[in-house]
C-alpha cells in the first residue's frame, strides 16, 4: 500500500513528536530520533499492510522502538565502555517460549485494569512518559501519579502470583 | 526480592511485545490535553442540564464546576483563551459553592424574591457560563491548529447557539411559566429545550473527535494540588458552611426582644379586669399594653372551647418536636358589643429545634370582616422576661372579581354577607435562641353578631422540626404561594381549632 509520506507527516507529525518527547525529552534527541524515523516510514510505508494494524499504532510503534533504540545508544555512548555479552542476548527456544508465557499471562493481568489505570500504565511503561508529564497531564501532582502506579504494580503482581522474575 | 527499577525495566521490555492495541487501547487516545478537554467537556454538560431529582439540581451542577475548573486549571497556561477560562471557572466554582450552601438559608431565600436581585445574578451566572464557552472556542481554535494553521473544525460555535437557544427557553420559562398559547406551548417549549440541549451534547461530542490526531503540543501545566485535593476541599468547605446554613441561616430575623416594662395604670386596670372575668393569669402576662389597652371596659371573657376531659378532640395539648404546646382561644365581649379575639399558644416545655414557627388563624366568616390585628411574642430569657411584636400579614380578603366562578359559587354566602372573603391572619417567626417559656398571640375584632349565637374558626401552628434544604419560606407557604407543606409538622387540626364560642350577652346594667 503506497501512501503519501507527506500527507502522513502532515497528519500524524504531531503524534510522533508526542510519542518521542516522551522517551527524549532533550529536544535535539528528539529530531534526531525524527529524522530517522521518518526514513523508516519511508522504506516501510510502500509495504504496509493496512490488515495488520490501524497506521496509528504502526506509526507509534515505529517511533516507541526508535526512541528506544536512540535513547540506548545514547546511554551507551555516555558511560565507559562496557561491551553487552551480545553472545547471550538472544534467548533460547525455552526462554522465548518462556518470555511468550509471560507475556500472556501479562496481557491478561492487564486486561483486568480498569481502562484508565491500563492507559496510565502504558503511558509509563510503554511509552515511557515521566511521572512530571504523567502528572501535568492527567491534572494532578506527581506524587498522586506514583500512589496510582504503585497500586497498578500491586495489583498486577497478584494477579500475577507474586513476583514475576 | 526484585527491586523497584528492575521491576520497571523489565516491565517496559514485556510491554514492548504487548502494543496497547491488543489491548484495546488506541494510540490516538494518548493525548495531552485528553484529561483536561473531558473534564470541561463534562462540565459544561452539568452545569448546564438541570436534573430535578433526588436534589440532583443542586449536586450537579456544583460537580460540573470543579471539572471545568479542573480541566481549564491543566490549560491555563497554553493560550490567554484558556487562562481567562480557567479565572472564570474559579469565580464560577466560588458563586455556585455560596450558592449551593446559602440556598439552605433564609437570606437567599430572600434575596432571591427581590426580583432585581434574582434577575442579576442569574444574568451573572449564564454570563460566566457564555464567556466560558466562548474563550473555550478560542482557546480550542488556537491550541489544536493543524501544521498549516488551519483551526479544527468549528462544531462548538453551533453547540454555543444551542446552548443560547436553551437559555433563552429557560428564561422564557422563568418570566412566564403558563404560556398564553396554553398546553401547546408550555410542552412544545419543554421539548424544544430537551432537544436543544441534546443538540449541544452532540456538538460537544463532535468537536472533541474533531480534536483527534492534534493538539501534541499543548502546554498542560503542571498543578500543586492534585484533583483528589480540589474536589476535597469543595466538598469540605460546602459541609462546613451548609451545617450552619441549615441550623442557624434558616432561623427567620426576628426583631429584638424589648425587656418587659411596668404596665401603665390603665393597661393594669384593664388586665385586673380581665383576671376577675376570668382570664387565666398565664394568659394575661402575654397581652402587649396596647391589647390590654383594647379590652379596657371589657365586659365578658370566655374561652371558646373549654377543654373536657373526655372530649379529646378539643385537648388544648399537642406534643411537638421532644416540647409541649398549650393552644386556647379567648373571646374579650367589649363596651361597645365588638368582641376581640385572642388565640393563644404557649410552649409549656420548648421544642428542640428552633428554626420556623407558623401561626394562622382562620375568624369566623359569618360574622363581619376580621379587623385591628395585633400579636405578641413573650419569653424569659434568664431571669428576664423580654416581649416583640408579631408581625401579622393576611390572606384571603379577595373580592368577587378577584376570584374565579368556581370560587365565586363556593364563597357565595361569605361574599354576600363580608363584601370580600374573611382575611386569615397568620405570623411566622422563631423562637429565640436560649429562650424559655415561650408564648405569644394573635388578636383581632369582630363585631355585629347576635348574642348567644355560636362562632367558629380555625387555628392552625407550624413547626419545622428538622433541617430542609433548600430552604422553603413558612411564610411563602401560609401566604398560598407554593412550599414544601411535609416539611412542617403540625399541630392536629382539630386540638387548636375553635369551636362554639359564644357570642356575649351584654350584661345587663343595673
Amino acid at each position: 500500500m503506497a501512501c503519501d509520506l507527506e500527507e502522513i507527516l502532515s497528519q500524524y507529525g504531531g503524534m510522533m513528536d508526542y510519542v518521542i518527547r516522551g522517551i527524549l525529552p532533550q529536544r535535539q534527541e528528539a529530531e534526531e530520533c525524527l529524522a530517522e524515523v521518518r526514513k523508516k516510514l519511508a522504506e516501510g510505508l510502500s509495504s504496509y499492510d493496512l490488515e495488520r494494524g490501524s497506521l496509528a499504532t504502526w506509526i507509534t510503534a515505529v517511533c516507541r522502538h526508535a526512541a528506544i533504540d536512540h535513547r540506548r545508544s545514547l546511554a551507551r555512548r555516555r558511560e565507559a565502555a562496557m561491551e553487552e555479552d551480545v553472545a547471550d542476548s538472544t534467548p533460547g527456544p525455552e526462554e522465548a517460549l518462556l518470555q511468550k508465557e509471560r507475556a500472556l499471562r501479562l496481557r491478561q493481568a492487564l486486561m483486568t485494569l480498569s481502562e484508565r489505570d491500563r492507559r496510565l500504565f502504558y503511558r509509563k511503561y510503554y511509552y515511557l512518559q515521566s511521572t512530571a508529564q504523567l502528572a501535568a497531564e492527567l491534572g494532578t501532582t506527581e506524587r498522586a501519579v506514583e500512589g496510582k502506579l504503585y497500586r497498578i504494580r500491586k495489583r498486577l503482581q497478584r494477579e500475577l502470583g507474586g513476583e514475576m522474575w | 526480592m526484585v527491586s523497584r527499577q528492575a521491576w520497571d525495566e523489565k516491565m517496559e521490555e514485556q510491554l514492548a511485545g504487548i502494543p496497547p492495541e491488543t489491548v484495546g487501547e488506541e494510540p490516538e487516545g494518548f493525548t495531552p490535553w485528553e484529561t483536561a478537554v473531558s473534564r470541561i467537556l463534562w462540565g459544561l454538560i452539568l452545569v448546564t442540564f438541570r436534573l430535578e431529582v433526588l436534589y440532583l439540581q443542586y449536586l450537579l451542577p456544583l460537580v460540573g464546576a470543579v471539572e471545568l475548573y479542573l480541566g481549564f486549571r491543566s490549560l491555563r497556561r497554553e493560550n490567554r483563551w484558556f487562562f481567562s477560562c480557567w479565572i472564570l471557572s474559579g469565580v464560577s466554582l466560588i458563586c455556585r459553592l455560596l450558592g449551593t450552601v446559602g440556598q439552605g438559608t433564609w437570606a437567599w431565600s430572600h434575596l432571591m424574591g427581590i426580583p432585581s436581585v434574582f434577575w442579576g445574578l442569574s444574568a451573572l451566572s449564564l454570563a460566566l457560563d457564555f464567556l466560558q464557552l466562548l474563550f473555550l472556542r478560542g482557546g480550542l481554535r488556537r491550541a489544536f491548529q493543524d501544521r498549516d494553521g488551519h483551526p479544527p473544525r468549528d462544531w462548538l460555535a453551533y453547540g454555543i447557539a444551542a446552548w443560547l437557544g436553551v437559555a433563552a427557553l429557560a428564561a422564557w420559562g422563568t418570566l412566564e411559566s403558563a404560556p398564553a398559547g396554553g398546553r401547546w406551548i408550555y410542552y412544545g417549549r419543554f421539548f424544544l429545550a430537551l432537544g436543544l440541549f441534546i443538540v449541544f451534547f452532540l456538538l460537544l461530542r463532535r468537536q472533541m473527535q474533531a480534536l483527534s490526531l492534534r493538539g501534541y503540543q499543548v502546554a498542560v501545566s503542571p498543578v500543586r494540588l492534585s484533583s483528589r485535593g480540589v474536589w476535597a476541599i469543595t466538598l469540605g468547605l460546602t459541609a462546613a458552611l451548609l451545617l450552619p446554613a441549615l441550623l442557624w441561616g434558616a432561623r427567620l430575623p426576628s426583631p429584638a426582644g424589648e425587656p418587659e416594662v411596668s404596665l401603665s395604670a390603665a393597661a393594669a386596670e384593664s388586665r385586673e379586669n380581665l383576671l376577675v372575668l376570668g382570664l387565666p393569669e398565664e394568659l394575661a402576662d402575654l397581652l402587649s399594653e396596647e391589647d390590654l389597652l383594647r379590652c379596657a371596659g371589657a365586659e365578658t371573657a370566655a374561652q371558646t372551647n373549654d377543654p373536657q376531659p373526655n372530649h379529646q378532640a378539643f385537648s388544648p395539648r399537642a406534643a411537638l418536636d421532644d416540647g409541649e404546646l398549650e393552644g386556647s382561644t379567648w373571646m374579650v365581649g367589649l363596651p361597645d358589643g365588638s368582641v376581640r379575639f385572642f388565640h393563644f399558644f404557649r410552649w409549656l416545655e420548648m421544642p428542640r429545634m428552633r428554626l420556623q414557627e407558623g401561626f394562622q388563624v382562620e375568624p369566623d366568616n359569618a360574622v363581619s370582616l376580621a379587623e385591628d390585628f395585633s400579636g405578641q411574642l413573650r419569653w424569659r430569657q434568664g431571669e428576664e422576661w423580654l416581649t416583640a411584636p408579631l408581625e401579622i400579614r393576611l390572606t384571603g380578603g379577595q373580592t368577587g372579581e378577584e376570584l374565579g366562578e368556581f370560587d365565586r359559587w363556593w364563597y357565595e354566602s361569605e361574599l354576600a354577607h363580608l363584601g370580600r372573603l374573611q382575611w386569615d391572619p397568620y405570623a411566622v417567626f422563631s423562637l429565640p435562641a436560649g429562650g424559655e417559656e415561650a408564648g405569644g398571640y394573635i388578636a383581632y375584632t369582630l363585631q355585629g353578631s347576635r348574642p348567644g349565637s355560636t362562632v367558629n374558626g380555625g387555628v392552625h401552628y407550624y413547626h419545622q422540626s428538622r433541617p430542609m434544604y433548600p430552604f422553603a419560606d413558612m411564610g411563602q407557604w401560609l401566604a398560598g404561594k407554593g412550599g414544601m407543606a411535609d416539611m412542617f409538622s403540625s399541630v392536629p387540626y382539630d386540638r387548636l381549632m375553635f369551636q362554639n364560642g359564644v357570642w356575649p350577652r351584654q350584661p345587663e346594667t343595673a
